[in-house]
């Protein structure tokens, strides 16, 4: 197969290729191995991997769509590697990151110190939509607020990672990783067990073991569930699949009971108590006795149970101020103002609507910018600037002036492409990746993530919502260039 | 060698105590910052941190903790490229008429005197020069001081505590790393070879034997004129190779712990002190190929 023949850099930064054409020496027996096949082989490969996701409903939903609620999320063969000091370097800082925002958390929900000693205004804080002003003083077990995070990382046109975002809420995408793996290896069946690459499947064992860790004291083998929303929500398919891969029942809210400051399953055997809920359900829905009444989908007396300390939560409540848009810009100055360091992953530069002249650079920059609402998430409520038209533009800037602290905007990056096959050849395609960070007895990192692929030429969206695709990540045990793929 | 370690230390107090002050040294120290690939220190319950550099060039943290509590945890995890100072051999041919035209000499004044648990009494020089015997080379006579030691003395553990001097040492003949290190620093100073404690870490290997692996280790650190500092592990009678991890240096214990604090509470409040620590070396490749 001549797939590479007429491949472009286009002068991006280039995951596979360096200066134009030299393969990077940890891509080099990958690419030849996949030269050597020939273009049909390697399309059956790809179209029978597609199938098995869609028989075995690997899938998510979109909203507002009527074209079907169920889609395949799309998986592009031709993996992503990252070598082992590169994925060192991205580690130590997920792990300084996720440090520092439990710090933080910690901190706005008790003495407020940062905001005292003038670091992060209290306007950001205490206007973040996500903020719980009723948790403050309540303390969460072992401190810990955030125990799953997913952050999103990106390379500029230098191939240095920043971080776009960190998702301390509810990250999902966990299940896609293990499911492209498996994809992986039915398509090149053989392969990764004779490559040095990091294996991800135990991340259900590590999961549970993250959230038995916050299991009441006294409690020795705790009872673990996860709360879903139920089936018509968008990532059901992973709550079902993470349940399953940690061998613990999944349940809906009004599978749950609260007695006496205490939470429990209704089974076929009658009452059983749960230790610790791995909830996948925003906090406005979790509680209708304290955040949204109308709310069908939560548990009532869930948070009088958690605060008692009867019950744990994953991830705690409240934790979206620290993942909120314009929280992000303050996250370097918590690292150093709680650790002590010096961040290990830089932010992308970031405009606060908030702040007067940001505000003015943002409203007369619209078209070089990427204007995001603060609290929305997966591409919705976005302004990509160079590709907006100008009712676009003049829409955003009536927003951005209405409500500035909705409103955040960020310099275009050129984001980093990786080969994607298309039809019979391959073209260069803007990647992100999103590594899993746990946060349980110790602080460990998924080895690798979700690659996201913006599937459709020159976009810069990889939201799966937006039609983005995923590939699957490739951690190196060591720097070799002997990957090959069996010819 | 390329090491991972996790250092964990808990405290558990009978009633709530108070106004804790703490100090800790518990980053390596490397003299290229780039061999230091991860660093972070958390401690429970969570407070903010800040570090400055004490007297010794040693790297302090410091936290506060104000409020009430009954429990403490200080958890310290890093990734450490060590090298050995020996690839080359054993750095002989150093004589100690050398140490006059040394110019460090004067830096190395506190190295050279009695300090907190280490003595330079009579008996210590006698026992240095019958360890010596007729030796004229620097790092000869140190490494033979520290086979004395460790062919005169056994190890035993809690025989004796964190503050136990030297002298009780020197009696009893019994002690763990520390106490071993500050035997040796008070033999090497009484010849006039400048000698520092050192705090720190050791790998053991997974089929390893050698002691004070378990916890936070201890060994000296011996000068020589125009070269440099060179360790010596009288607790395994080994040199310090690139299977130690230094954390701290000083004149002797009392400068290089690597955690000090106090808190206000009753006398005898701590009931629980559990240390865990774990050296790992983090293999190029853990997966055997075809």
């Amino acid at each position: 197969m001549h797939a590479f023949e007429q491949y472009q850099t286009d002068g991006f930064f280039d995951e596979v290729f360096r200066d134009g054409h030299a393969v990077r020496q940890h891509y080099d027996g990958l690419i030849k191995s996949v030269s050597a096949l020939s273009a049909r082989d390697y399309a059956l490969r790809q179209q029978a991997a597609d199938a098995a996701f869609l028989k075995q409903g690997v899938t998510f939903t979109v909203y507002g769509d009527d074209k079907g609620t169920e889609r395949i999320f799309p998986f592009d063969l031709m993996p992503r590697i990252i070598p082992r000091d590169e994925w060192e370097h991205v580690e130590a800082g997920l792990i300084q990151r996720i440090t520092a925002l439990n710090l933080f958390l910690n901190d706005v929900y008790h003495g407020q110190q940062i905001i005292q000693d003038g670091i992060v205004p209290r306007e950001i804080v205490e206007s973040a939509s996500h903020y719980r002003k009723e948790f403050r003083g309540v303390n969460v077990p072992h401190h810990i607020y955030i125990h799953v995070c997913g952050t999103d990382l990106v390379r500029d046109d230098k191939g240095t990672y920043f971080v776009l975002e960190d998702n301390g809420r509810c990250p999902s995408g966990a299940s896609y990783v293990l499911e492209n793996r498996q994809a992986m290896k039915r398509a090149f069946p053989h392969l990764l067990e004779r490559l040095p690459v990091r294996p991800v499947d135990d991340y259900g064992d590590r999961l549970r073991a993250t959230l038995a860790h916050l299991a009441p004291a006294g409690v020795i083998d705790p009872v673990i569930v996860v709360l879903t929303p139920g089936v018509y929500n968008s990532a059901y398919f992973e709550h079902a699949y993470l349940a399953r891969q940690m061998g613990v029942p999944i349940v809906e809210g009004r599978d749950l009971i609260v007695r006496g400051d205490r939470v429990f399953m209704r089974t076929t055997g009658g009452l059983v108590q749960v230790h610790v809920i791995y909830r996948r359900i925003d906090d406005d829905f979790l509680d209708p006795l304290v955040f949204r009444k109308d709310s069908l989908l939560g548990v009532p007396g869930l948070v009088r149970a958690y605060t008692a300390g009867h019950v744990a939560l994953a991830n705690s409540i409240g934790t979206g101020v620290a993942d909120d848009k314009a929280t992000y810009a303050y996250v370097p100055a918590m690292i150093r103002y709680y650790l002590d360091q010096e961040p290990i992953l830089p932010n992308v530069p970031t405009y606060l609507g908030s702040e007067e002249q940001d505000r003015k650079y943002i409203v007369e920059n619209l078209d070089k910018l990427v204007v995001k609402a603060v609290n929305e998430s997966g591409g919705y409520g976005m302004l990509m600037g160079p590709s907006s038209t100008k009712e676009q533009r003049d829409d955003f800037k009536k927003r951005v002036l209405a409500n500035p602290r909705n409103y955040i905007a960020q310099p275009v990056l050129s984001l980093s492409r990786h080969p994607v096959f298309v039809e019979d050849h391959f073209e260069g395609r803007h990647i992100d990746l999103r590594p899993y960070i746990l946060y349980g007895d110790k602080v460990q990192v998924l080895p690798g993530g979700l690659t996201r692929v913006a599937l459709k030429k020159g976009s810069l969206v990889v939201n799966s919502s937006q039609g983005g695709g995923s590939k699957d990540t490739w951690v190196l045990w060591d720097d070799t260039n002997e990957l090959a793929l069996p010819t | 060698m390329n090491l991972r370690v996790y250092h964990r230390t808990r405290y558990v107090y009978r009633t709530a105590v108070t106004d804790s002050h703490n100090e800790v040294r518990l980053r390596p120290a490397t003299e290229d910052p780039r061999r230091l690939h991860f660093f972070l220190l958390k401690v429970h319950p969570p407070k903010r941190l800040r570090h400055r550099r004490d007297d010794f060039f040693n790297y302090v943290q410091w936290f506060d903790i104000p409020e009430p509590h009954t429990e403490l945890i200080i958890e310290a995890t890093s990734h450490v490229v060590t090298t050995s100072p020996y690839t080359e051999g054993r750095p002989l041919g150093c004589n100690f008429w050398q140490y006059k035209e040394d110019e460090a000499s004067d830096m190395l004044h506190p190295f050279l005197s009695g300090s907190e648990y280490v003595s330079i009494e009579n008996d210590v020089w006698r026992l240095a020069i019958d360890a010596r015997e007729d030796r004229q080379d620097v790092f000869e006579s140190a490494e033979a001081i520290m086979n004395f030691i460790h062919s005169g003395w056994s190890y035993t553990p809690h025989a004796t505590h964190a503050q136990t001097h030297m002298n009780e040492v020197l009696a009893d003949r019994r002690g763990v790393c520390q106490d071993f290190a500050h035997v040796m620093l008070g033999m090497c100073r009484t010849q006039g070879i400048p000698a520092r404690y050192v705090s720190g870490y050791l790998y053991n290997g997974p089929m390893g034997h050698l002691r004070g692996a378990m916890a936070s280790h201890a060994w000296c650190e011996v000068w020589l004129p125009g070269r440099g500092w060179y360790g010596l592990d009288p607790t395994n009678n080994t040199l310090a190779d690139e299977r130690y991890v230094k954390i701290a240096t000083g004149r002797d214990y009392a400068d290089a712990a690597p955690i000090r604090g106090s808190f206000s509470g009753p006398h005898g409040a701590t009931s629980v002190l559990e240390v865990k620590v774990e050296v790992e070396e983090m293999k190029a490749s853990a997966i055997k190929r075809p």
